[in-house]
């Protein structure tokens, strides 16, 4: 018996391979097939110019400036290949352009179950959605993803005084609170404006952004449709400060009680919160009694009769997701490479292209110095010398294939630039110079080399992350050859946040994500980062000139004093380098071919305004959405 | 058996202690509390609140006063609430637990009939093809990780057949077959592992068994091959069987927390890890002493199981 069992087994194992290596062969065969094949649709270029309009809708920027420059043509191979591609400024919309009411827009997004929206702290996503993307602000952020610039939403104009001291604000008429509990439909008032400020200014206890908006000494009611708002120190950047994602409008009625406001807020937007399930879904609705108007169809909004958000943890799970039509929208996905299998896959997919620090988010990884420790980076050649040992063309081919920039803190608009600053053409003190280096560590008496203990984050499973450990691991080598011995003291958690600076953790020098801070104002943002007395200044830099042109330029009026400010700021900063910019990723976000309206309606903050309200946003049914997604559409807005 | 009952309880009762002492102390080990994680996108204005929000959440307590008032709660049925969100624990987790008790149930029967069913065959036909297979199958779940097989589930099935889970949880008193759909698939790859370990102790105790003298007096009074298998084989090795089952719970719980996040099913799994990464020391304290508590009960019930199962054991 035995011989004929071993034959059976021997049979057995043979037929088992056979079958596991087929199915291998098989699935390898698919995924290199479509890699082979790049299938990126291209998207022509639009060339509307910006121009701001009353309602808040503006056309996407013309792009053929931007491509032509000179700056352009130093950025990444890759970058210049694909960015014409993606990048918001290419998006041309549909001709004719007929938008569709109806249909429910589906995207990945998980909540915290937290939907407190100004309180301190509360940073959690479920709020910023809600205020975000649904609810209305009395300024907004235009479509133009490029220049970022502020636009009248719920007011129908504003001007600012000479002395930027006196803001006076006109609201829109006729705009009513939606039809439902706890404010009935009622119209809103210009004492609902002010109360919703004076709440914003002044509740230390309920307004976090009290505290950072110190400036603000009253608000006025004028008559019945203006108001004015008063500081004390010239407060330029009120307006962008009004644009943030979390200053959507909220209703008195509700704000004050304090299950409603953290229970189910109610405010005035294109949607109303209808269903939340922790750990499920948020479902909105359409507000029945919005009054806007695209401004360039003169369509009623919004378009979509709701946007659901579903909690989808996996990106492989979002993906299939996406693959199957189940969502409009998904994460963003990298590498390129990776992206363009699923092109394959999903005909006519669009994607949006994302640049990093033009979001006002993540602005690339960077390397602080504690300046109130004792230590080899206290002397600036050091710190000069740490950056000119870095690579940063190496460390975005490798980590980011290709496809990044310099991540800076400041936008590269602010300094005048159209595009943000190549790894590949660095600015001079980003420039990779070992020698130099080498030799400034000599000057600076540290020709030996010394060794320094960098904190940072334990890198997880996220793309970012990846980048992360292939930025700590690169670095440490490029460091190495200049002498300089690199310990990371690794932190649990992940690195997209500012846990690491929030740890009271005794670093001598840290490597995290930079984040503009203070909303999406870069004065600000940069005070806070860089002044003496800046709240988030956890480098301890004390440099009276940099305090100066700091404190100038958070009081200035005229724009191009501000860019040249902005400018000696960027070159201060440069020049001391308190903080060792490194490099960040472009990022690349797939919709689906029936997802119009991108600009508008991406469910990501396009940048950390949260600009996309989806009230512009629709759905193609005749664009291959699933036969279980179709929906009739309203015939009647 | 009545005092080795109670004895057991009485340890049962003092481990759970020691869990809650260890969980409370470990969470609060990991750099950076709940306050630092609320702070992730708002740190600027939230530098400045964010101690009088710890005050707030009674965090600057002494922390054996913290533990006493955590503890005085659970003795009175309240968990407390989670320091995120400001709701009940208990009542979170009440929302979750159905989730997994179904994903967990449909795995554990799963694993149940796969192992014991191609257990016994494999050992009963032992050396042949049908063994080969079996064997293959539970080296195959042995070695492939849940959260692996889960990854290759999703991505194959929505490049080869155009399918994806449906999105967003349903309850099975709410739409049955979506139900299905959405915990089928993670519960056939939870069984998958889980079956293969039972699959593999019940063939080794089966062939064991089956090689006794009693066994053969079966075959020779001429016993039909159910009887000799089901009735006298299988009711001696099934033993260690249903120990490995019970102490396969814990695999379950670990298991679900990745499957319900790659399948994003609200169940405990999905709010554990949720709650490690927020920091919310009071949620994650109530789902690991409430783990503990299943796990230690589990253990003392298949203990118990022996002596009904085999009236051989006593307990003293």
């Amino acid at each position: 018996m035995k011989p004929s069992h071993s034959r059976l087994a021997r049979s057995f194992l043979l037929v088992v391979a056979v079958l596991v290596t087929g199915l291998v062969i098989l699935a390898c065969g698919k995924e290199q097939k479509a890699k082979a094949t790049p299938g990126a649709p291209t998207q022509a270029a639009a060339t509307t110019p910006s121009k701001a309009t009353p309602s808040g809708t503006s056309q996407p920027a013309a792009a053929s400036a931007r491509l032509a420059s000179a700056e352009f043509k130093e950025l990444p191979t890759k970058v210049q290949e694909i960015y014409p591609k993606f990048h918001p400024d290419t998006f041309k919309r549909p001709d004719p352009y007929e938008p569709v009411y109806g249909g429910v827009w589906i995207s990945p997004g998980g909540c915290n179950a937290n939907w407190e929206m100004i309180g301190a702290g509360l940073g959690n996503d479920c709020g910023q959605l809600v205020t975000a993307r649904f609810f209305n602000r009395l300024i907004n952020w235009g479509d133009d993803l490029i220049v970022e610039k502020v636009e009248p939403e719920v007011v129908e104009t504003w001007q600012m005084s000479p002395d930027g001291m006196k803001f006076t604000f006109k609201l829109r008429d006729g705009i009513t609170w939606p039809d439902a509990q706890p404010a009935n439909g009622r119209k809103f008032t210009v004492q609902d404006a002010k109360w919703w400020l004076d709440t914003l200014f002044f509740d230390k206890k309920n307004s976090a952004f009290a505290a950072e908006a110190t400036e603000v000494q009253s608000v006025d009611i004028v008559d019945d449709r203006t108001l004015t708002i008063t500081t004390n120190k010239p407060f330029v950047s009120l307006p962008n400060f009004l644009a943030q994602k979390r200053m959507g409008i909220q209703a008195r009625e509700c704000f004050e009680d304090d299950k409603c406001r953290k229970g189910k807020p109610y405010g005035f937007g294109a949607f109303q919160l209808k269903d939340y399930q922790e750990g499920v879904k948020a479902v909105f609705e359409r507000n029945q009694k919005y009054v806007f108007k695209e401004a360039q169809s003169g369509k009623p909004l919004p378009y979509l009769d709701g946007f659901q958000r579903i909690n989808i943890g996996d990106v492989e799970a979002q993906v299939a997701a996406f693959r199957t039509g189940q969502m409009d929208s998904t994460q963003q996905l990298v590498p390129w490479e990776r992206l363009q299998v699923i092109m394959k896959d999903v005909p006519g997919m669009r994607v949006f292209m994302d640049g990093p620090c033009m979001a006002l988010f993540n602005c690339g990884f960077t390397f602080s110095f504690n300046l109130a420790k004792d230590g080899p980076w206290k002397d600036v050649r050091v710190r000069q010398a740490l950056s000119l040992a870095i690579d940063r063309k190496k460390l975005c081919d490798v980590a980011m294939g290709g496809i990044c920039a310099i991540g800076m803190h400041i936008p590269y608009y602010e300094v005048g630039r159209p595009v943000y600053f190549s790894p590949y053409q660095p600015p001079t003190q980003l420039r990779y110079d070992p020698e130099q280096a080498k030799k400034l560590l000599k000057d600076a008496g540290f020709e030996s080399g010394f060794t320094i203990k960098v904190t940072t984050g334990q890198p997880a499973g996220s793309q970012s992350d990846l980048e992360m450990a292939n930025i700590q691991n690169l670095v440490k080598q490029m460091w190495e050859a200049i002498g300089v011995k690199t310990e990371y003291d690794i932190l649990p958690g992940g690195t997209n946040s500012n846990t690491v600076a929030a740890i009271k953790k005794e670093w001598p020098a840290l490597l995290n994500t930079r984040y503009l801070q203070g909303g999406a104002r870069s004065d600000i943002s940069m005070w806070n980062f860089l002044h003496s007395k800046g709240v988030a200044n956890y480098s301890s830099i004390n440099d009276p000139e940099l305090d100066k042109l700091l404190d100038d330029w958070k009081s200035a009026v005229d724009q191009r004093k501000r860019m040249d400010l902005a400018k000696q700021v960027l070159a201060r900063t440069l020049d001391q380098m308190w903080a060792i910019y490194t490099v960040d990723g472009f990022r690349l976000d797939p919709y689906e071919p029936w997802a119009i309206n991108l600009a508008g309606g991406s469910d990501r903050a396009s940048n950390s305004s949260g600009m996309s309200n989806f009230q512009k946003a629709w759905l193609d049914p005749k664009k291959g959405l699933p036969a279980a997604r179709q929906f009739t559409p309203r015939s009647k807005p | 058996m009545r005092n080795y009952i109670v004895r057991r309880f009485i340890l049962a009762l003092f481990t759970i202690w020691l869990v809650s002492v260890f969980t409370f102390g470990a969470v609060r080990l990991v750099p950076g509390d709940v306050v630092d994680q609320m702070g992730i996108q708002s740190a600027v204005e939230f530098k400045i609140a964010k101690d009088e929000i710890r005050r707030r959440m009674g965090l600057t307590q002494p922390i054996y006063r913290q533990y006493a008032n955590w503890m005085g709660g659970v003795f009175h049925g309240d968990f407390g609430k989670s320091v995120w969100t400001q709701t009940s624990v208990l009542q979170r987790i009440k929302q979750r637990i159905p989730v997994s008790l179904e994903l967990g149930i449909l795995a554990m029967l799963f694993a149940v009939i796969m192992g014991l069913a191609v257990g016994i065959l494999s050992a009963v036909r032992q050396d042949t093809i049908l063994d080969y297979l079996g064997r293959s199958v539970a080296i195959g779940g042995l070695s492939m990780p849940d959260f692996w097989i889960g990854i290759m589930v999703v991505l194959y099935s929505s490049l080869w057949f155009s399918y994806a889970v449906p999105l967003g949880y349903k309850s099975f008193f709410e739409a049955p077959l979506t139900n299905l759909q959405q915990i089928g698939i993670p519960a056939g790859i939870l069984g998958l592992r889980l079956s293969a370990v039972t699959m593999r102790m019940t063939r080794s105790t089966m062939l064991e068994v089956l090689r006794q003298d009693y066994i053969r007096t079966a075959w020779a009074k001429g016993l039909a091959e159910r009887s000799v298998v089901v009735g006298h084989a299988l009711r001696n090795a099934i033993l260690p069987v249903v120990t490995i089952i019970g102490n396969q719970l814990p695999l379950v719980i670990g298991g679900t927390v990745i499957l319900e996040a790659l399948f994003g099913l609200p169940g405990m799994g999905q709010l554990t890890l949720q709650s490690v990464n927020q920091r919310d020391y009071t949620q994650l304290q109530g789902i690991v002493l409430l783990m503990a508590a299943v796990i230690v009960f589990f253990n003392l019930l298949v203990d118990i199981t022996y002596g009904i199962l085999d009236p051989r054991i006593r307990y003293t």
